[in-house]
């Protein structure tokens, strides 16, 4: 019995019908919990180098954890795993909602598929039961009415789905899947890929219970968090107004990038604009709370928008990731175009933040004069203009005109029109998320370093300056590598884990490490979680060095780092040393920063990582 | 001298807009102020908060001179 695992994963193969089921190997489980721990191993071994990601070879994951549907607090999260369009390496994207655990109950603890599909299809899992079913009626909808017609057509009320709109089905690729109608796994090019396979959907309805070694130990966790909540500020914070609380203070502070990465936040957008954009100024639109599956917090709401140029009627509140792309730094704040765009990108499946950060791009071009307005067909894409800024992301979504060169992002539209890659905002080709490393320098080495790069949810100091007020020593590169490593390897544990970021604000690091040894019965200690962080980043560090993709290969933009360094502002001065950090954390985790060789001796000590072992050294390892 | 303040974040509303302080305080004399005034469920939040000072970031050793203009602002990092 392997307790806190649904026991089995699936293995589809759209191109042949087949679909087999295998046992979830214990083997697997220890070494590499689940989440992108498991995608990580399981697409290193499917996949050959050189894969075309949008081709039949290209296999993409969507898998729990073992916090997921096992009564743990915040264990609703799963995460797609997939090689890149964008960067041609590693992929992993997160989303909360009921999709995970809905899939584990089902009876899977993950889901792989590979192969294209001659017609649009989606996959119905049911109790065990699994079938590959026609979705040529469905292909053209949006994500919240395929959610709806597949609940009608499966008569399941209580089916989970998570699917991709029209942008995923022109393999957009900053598109995504969308699940319980607004959550996403959305970056890095998750989208692009199922819609490359003709996969519109995945529909998944579950009533199994899943084994757990300790249940009474995991309620008892569960009271200790609660009580721990209670008392803290910003748990409650987030509880009640969401993560887009911090909006107006991340866009004065320095947080939050404004004008393209350019601006300053305090002199460029101002106090009120800040504010407007804020989920306390929003709040006037909520009505009802939402939490994902087991999360005691609730950081989502449902918002009904009945004024405004865009009266939306039923929709959600946005996170403060979307307020911030499509506010400070478009220097918009008209919080209806921004409450539009989340809509948009809700329905039509498209990551937010790459939406944002693309428009901010094509901004900061029309402006300079780089990009005419012939170029964006008629509209003049003033910095703050919201009523432009829905023009073109409408255009996005319909894939008209510039609208489709833009939905496939900022990179590719530089490269299209083969001018202002100057104002890419990027990393490794991936539109930067919403907190600027000026601010919180670890954040640098995160974005530009790690395997899957230009993210904010993945661990290193960044994490921790974040949530602080600007502090000297954080510009003082010198020895950061112990600490930057060991708080990467907490995320790869907790991410692994299926646990949200969110339980870290209410929960001491350990929780998670004590939820795992509850639900799996395995003994998950301080060693075992640094060592299991370990491997899990290696594995997907190694699926980048086969593609040929080291360090030194890795690129951020010029701006995230100071380079130069703003003339006012709270940030005025700040330059960030990114290659430094760099170093210091691949010298820590036992990787040759120039030739990105990791330590051999290490590799074998970590174990189950023999194919890469044989991979970088050869047979006799 | 009058220093100005606004708040953004979950200490909205609930901290007083203007304070009358002597010639020549220092912004950790401020900070020790409002922790005093507020509640204790707020006081990890003051005690964390940025503090930026005419659109400039402020440090403790900062002096405040009158018709200041100062944000406090909570750092919540959001997702």
């Amino acid at each position: 019995m392997l307790y806190g695992y649904a026991g089995k994963m699936l293995f589809i193969d759209l191109s042949t019908g087949e679909i087999e089921e295998r046992e979830t190997p214990k083997e697997l489980a220890e070494n590499f919990i689940g989440g992108y721990g498991f995608g990580a191993k399981i697409l290193y071994d499917m996949m050959k180098p050189g894969t075309d990601p949008l081709g039949p070879d290209s296999v993409i994951g969507f898998i729990t954890g073992p916090a997921s549907a096992t009564k743990a607090w915040f264990g609703g999260r799963y995460t797609v795993v997939n090689k890149s369009p964008i960067t041609g390496g590693w992929n992993d994207a997160n989303s909360g909602g009921f999709f995970g655990p809905e899939l584990k109950k089902a009876g899977y603890d993950a889901l792989f598929v590979k192969g294209i599909s001659p017609k649009p299809v989606y996959i119905y899992i049911n109790d065990g039961k699994v079938e590959i079913r026609d979705a040529s009626h469905l292909w053209g909808m949006d994500t919240k009415k395929v959610w709806e017609a597949l609940k009608e057509e499966t008569n399941e009320p209580k089916l989970r789905v998570t699917a991709i709109g029209p942008a995923g089905e022109r393999v957009s690729l900053i598109s995504c899947p969308i699940n319980d109608g607004h959550r996403a796994p959305a970056r890095g090019g998750t989208g692009p890929i199922m819609g490359s396979k003709k996969l519109k959907a995945i529909a998944v309805r579950g009533t199994k219970d899943i084994p757990v070694a300790h249940p009474d130990k995991v309620l008892e966790i569960n009271k200790k968090v609660t009580e721990a909540m209670k008392d803290n500020q910003m748990a409650q914070a987030f509880g009640t107004y969401g993560t887009g609380v911090g909006t107006p203070a991340s866009a004065l502070n320095g947080d939050s990038p404004v004008k393209n990465w350019a601006g300053v936040g305090v002199i460029d957008f101002g106090e009120e604009k800040a504010e407007k954009m804020g989920s306390i100024a929003l709040d006037r639109y909520k009505t009802k709370k939402y939490n994902c599956s087991s999360c005691p917090l609730g950081c989502g709401a449902e918002y009904e928008v009945n004024d405004g140029r865009w009266p939306l009627g039923k929709t959600e509140r946005p996170e403060y990731e979307t307020a911030a792309a499509f506010g400070s730094t478009l220097l918009c704040g008209e919080p209806d175009a921004m409450l539009k765009c989340n809509e948009i990108c809700n329905t039509y499946g498209f990551d937010t933040i790459s939406a944002g950060m693309t428009i901010a791009w094509a901004m900061e071009c029309y402006e300079r004069g780089i990009l005419s307005k012939e170029e964006l067909d008629g509209i003049e894409l003033t910095w703050g203009n919201g009523e432009a800024i829905v023009k073109i992301m409408q255009k996005m979504a319909d894939g008209e005109g510039c609208g489709a060169i833009l939905s496939h992002g900022s990179q590719y539209a530089a490269n299209y029109w083969n001018k202002g890659k100057e104002y890419l905002q990027t990393a490794s080709g991936i539109e930067l998320p919403m907190h600027d490393p000026r601010h919180s320098p670890g954040l640098a080495r995160t974005y530009k370093y790690d395997p899957t790069p230009g993210r904010h949810v993945k661990g290193g100091i960044g994490g921790v300056q974040m949530l602080e007020p600007i502090k000297e020593e954080n510009y003082i590169f010198d020895g950061t590598g112990p600490m930057d490593l060991g708080m990467t390897l907490f995320t790869e544990v907790l991410n692994a884990s299926s646990m949200c970021y969110f339980s870290t604000l209410s929960a001491p690091s350990e929780t998670v490490y004590e939820y795992i040894s509850a639900t799996t019965g395995m003994n998950f200690d301080q060693e075992t979680a640094m060592n299991t962080g370990l491997r899990i980043f290696m594995i997907r560090y190694a699926f980048n060095l086969r593609e040929g993709i080291k360090p030194k290969d890795m690129t951020l933009t010029k701006r995230a780092i100071g380079e130069p360094p703003l003339e006012a502002g709270p940030l005025k001065g700040y330059r960030v040393d990114v290659e430094k950090l760099g170093r210091n954390f691949f010298k820590e985790a036992g990787i040759d920063f120039d030739s990105g060789l990791p330590d051999k001796a290490l590799l074998e000590k970590l174990g189950g990582l023999d194919e890469v072992i044989k991979d970088i050294y050869g047979e006799d390892k | 001298m009058i220093v100005k303040l606004k708040y953004m974040g979950v200490i909205h509303d609930k901290m007083p807009d203007v304070l009358d302080l002597e010639e020549g305080t220092t912004l950790k004399t401020l900070k020790s102020n409002l922790l005093d005034m507020c509640d204790d469920r707020l006081k990890p939040i003051i005690s964390n908060a940025s503090f930026i000072v005419n659109n400039m970031s402020a440090s403790d050793d900062t002096i405040l001179n009158d018709n200041d203009q100062v944000l406090v602002l909570t750092p919540l990092g959001g997702g």
